[in-house]
């Protein structure tokens, strides 16, 4: 009846743990060898599995029982599976039971475990395993509880840390910058000048970040034209850009030109057209294309290649300390999941307790005089009464379970309540 | 005054805030606090306070000078932002949108402006009505007057021919300036007849 939670374990590698020769054998690299596996699962005595192989880990989370010899068992599945002898892995596993394993799953699922940590896949790869297994039905209860957690887990580290900024990239910064003074770049105008490999990727991923119309403009009409096509923009003849600079919020620049191409009186020219409209340049040419002195001017904000890898370098650093603020919230979730697994343990008392009380109530009403039950409206109201009544007086024996499912004692609190309201076929 | 500061964040500032409403927190515990300090008296002038006029007056006067003191908040917070964004220092995460301060000014000086206007004119007439000769010599008066140009010729500029910026955000932080003058320097220091509040 009392369940424990170390029936949740996990057995895996990954690349802290085993070489990569190894990893191979004993991935399931592809979706055939995950059912293959996953049908196995099924004919073992494991209860619920899951099947996780990426190129850096291979893991079993499954659900299983109370065996003398868990570690074993699992990893006899493992070598059954992959047709490898034991003793060949058995040295390069980790097995974790219970909190261990939960808190290891919600790390990987944070990207905490991985080898780039933050890299965004992980949670996608957790996801089709999860698919997978639920479609084999080797998903039960538990397990689908713990990943949707981990999903959850996941997401969350994302959203409250700066972790999932993985791509420390020039572009990526220049983006988060733009947002800075435009708020979400919504309909926001880009002009690109130049065409580049770095200015493609800068507008790919502000046209990602939702920017509007882009506008690209190269000495060479052709290359303009391919830009613009590869970046569904539009583009603009190269002697007209400095008119164009009126009217766009973000200007790209990356040309081969030797000397600036974008000087001083050419934007105070144009300044008073702009009505004090912010204007964001991004100068990723070396040499620069735009004189630095224009960053002097008011509305005008200009970040040469300089500026945005110091911004990016910075970051990188920052990541660290992101990583122990993700570390926090799993520790969170863990503490979250392991209460929620704890409430598990009183439910059925609850509703034991519950149908004990119903059927005195029922009982009771039976006894109720013909006269006052025939009048629908008195029977309605005494009905209302009573279960009134029932609820009231069961509100701090639930609450009482409640707590002891919280502080660690559900079973003995669920013990206690069964042994005072004579629940159950033991007493 | 701090309740129509506070009221107008909440009702505008919706969506990003990171970082304002520190500086609308300071200001309006610094009015609170300032009404609970000052010497407080009250104003002479028989039947001067009675009817709907003047309640229309002070009220309008408040709600006005609510909305320019939001507009300062944001304006004051887009010099900030333009500050750090000029220093190319970090990321900046957390931080309001230049875009997001400018719009939220220009919609606190929308409001702040019309009912200022409502109040300066009430109270011009009320005091032709029941003060024989008016109040045009009395420095408040005046430097209610020249506060009104000068937010005429601001919110002219944003609302007439579409500008923003710095350089607004800073005639905006400076018209604030000189309405805490006007509304406390002058009672402060000159007296006349607003001299109580």
């Amino acid at each position: 009846m009392i369940r424990a939670m170390n029936e949740i374990v996990l057995l895996g590698l990954n690349h802290k743990t085993a070489p990569l020769e190894l990893r191979e054998k004993l991935s399931f690299p592809t979706e055939e060898d995950l059912r293959k596996g996953l049908l196995l699962l099924k004919t073992s005595p494991v209860e619920e599995g899951v099947i996780l192989s990426t190129c850096n880990r291979v893991e079993l989370y499954v659900v299983l029982g109370a065996y003398t010899d868990r570690r074993g068992l699992l990893e006899g599945v493992l070598s059954r599976m992959k047709g490898v002898p034991r003793e060949e892995f058995s040295s390069c596993l980790y097995y974790k039971e219970g909190e261990e394993a939960v808190r290891h799953l919600f790390s990987v699922a944070s990207s905490l475990d991985s080898m780039v940590v933050g890299e965004p896949q992980i949670l996608g790869q957790l996801k089709e395993a999860y698919g997978l297994a639920k479609e084999i039905g080797t998903v039960g209860f538990l397990l689908n509880r713990l990943f949707q957690r981990a999903f959850f887990v996941g997401k969350r580290v994302r959203r409250e840390t700066l972790i999932g900024d993985g791509d420390v990239s020039v572009s990526f910064v220049a983006v988060e910058l733009a947002k800075r003074i435009f708020g979400d770049l919504k309909g926001k105008r880009v002009l690109v000048i130049g065409a580049g490999e770095m200015c493609e990727l800068a507008a790919k991923h502000l046209k990602a970040a939702g920017a509007g119309e882009i506008f690209v403009t190269n000495r060479t009409w052709q290359r303009a034209l391919e830009l613009a096509r590869q970046i569904q923009g539009q583009a603009v003849p190269f002697e007209g850009f400095r008119e164009m600079l009126k009217d766009v919020d973000v200007v790209i620049s990356s040309t081969g030109a030797p000397s600036f191409i974008l000087k001083k009186e050419d934007l105070s020219r144009i300044l008073k057209a702009r009505r004090g409209a912010p204007l964001f340049l991004i100068d990723l040419a070396v040499p620069r294309d735009i004189d630095p002195e224009v960053h002097k001017l008011d509305d005008v904000y200009l970040y040469d290649i300089d500026d945005l890898e110091g911004i990016a370098l910075e970051n990188a650093k920052e990541r660290l300390q992101e990583a122990s603020k993700a570390l926090q919230i799993v520790e969170e979730e863990v503490k979250k999941f392991s209460d929620w697994y704890t409430s598990l343990e009183v439910v059925p008392t609850i509703k034991e307790l519950k149908a004990w009380a119903e059927a005195i109530r029922k009982r009771e009403m039976e006894q109720v005089p013909y006269e006052f039950k025939s009048d629908p409206v008195l029977r309605e109201a005494m009905e209302r009464l009573s279960e009134r009544v029932v609820n009231k007086l069961l509100h701090p024996v639930f609450c009482f379970l409640k707590k002891g499912a919280l502080n660690g004692n559900a079973k003995r609190h669920a013990e206690l309540v069964r042994w005072l309201f004579g629940l159950g076929k033991e007493d | 005054m701090s309740l129509i500061l506070v009221g107008l964040f909440l009702l505008l500032g919706k969506g990003e805030k990171g970082g304002l409403e520190g500086v609308v927190a300071l200001l309006a515990f610094s009015f609170m606090l300032g009404a609970s300090l000052l010497p407080s008296k009250r104003i002479g002038g028989e039947g001067l306070l009675e009817g709907v006029w003047f309640p229309l007056h002070s009220v309008s006067c408040f709600v006005g000078m609510g909305g320019f003191a939001l507009s300062f908040c944001s304006s004051l917070t887009y010099l900030l932002q333009d500050m750090r964004i000029k220093c190319k220092k970090g990321y900046l995460v957390g931080y309001p949108s230049l875009e997001f301060l400018d719009r939220l000014s220009l919609y606190s000086l929308g409001i702040g402006f019309p009912f200022y206007t409502l109040g300066i004119i009430v109270g011009a007439v009320l005091a032709k009505r029941s003060i024989p000769g008016g109040l045009w010599d009395d420095p408040k008066t005046i430097g209610a007057g020249l506060l009104w140009l000068l937010y005429a010729f601001i919110v002219y500029r944003r609302f007439g021919l579409g500008w923003r910026g710095r350089r607004l955000s800073l005639l905006t932080v400076m018209g604030f300036g000189l309405l805490m003058f006007v509304f406390l320097g002058i009672n402060l220091l000159l007296g006349g007849h607003h001299a109580a509040f």
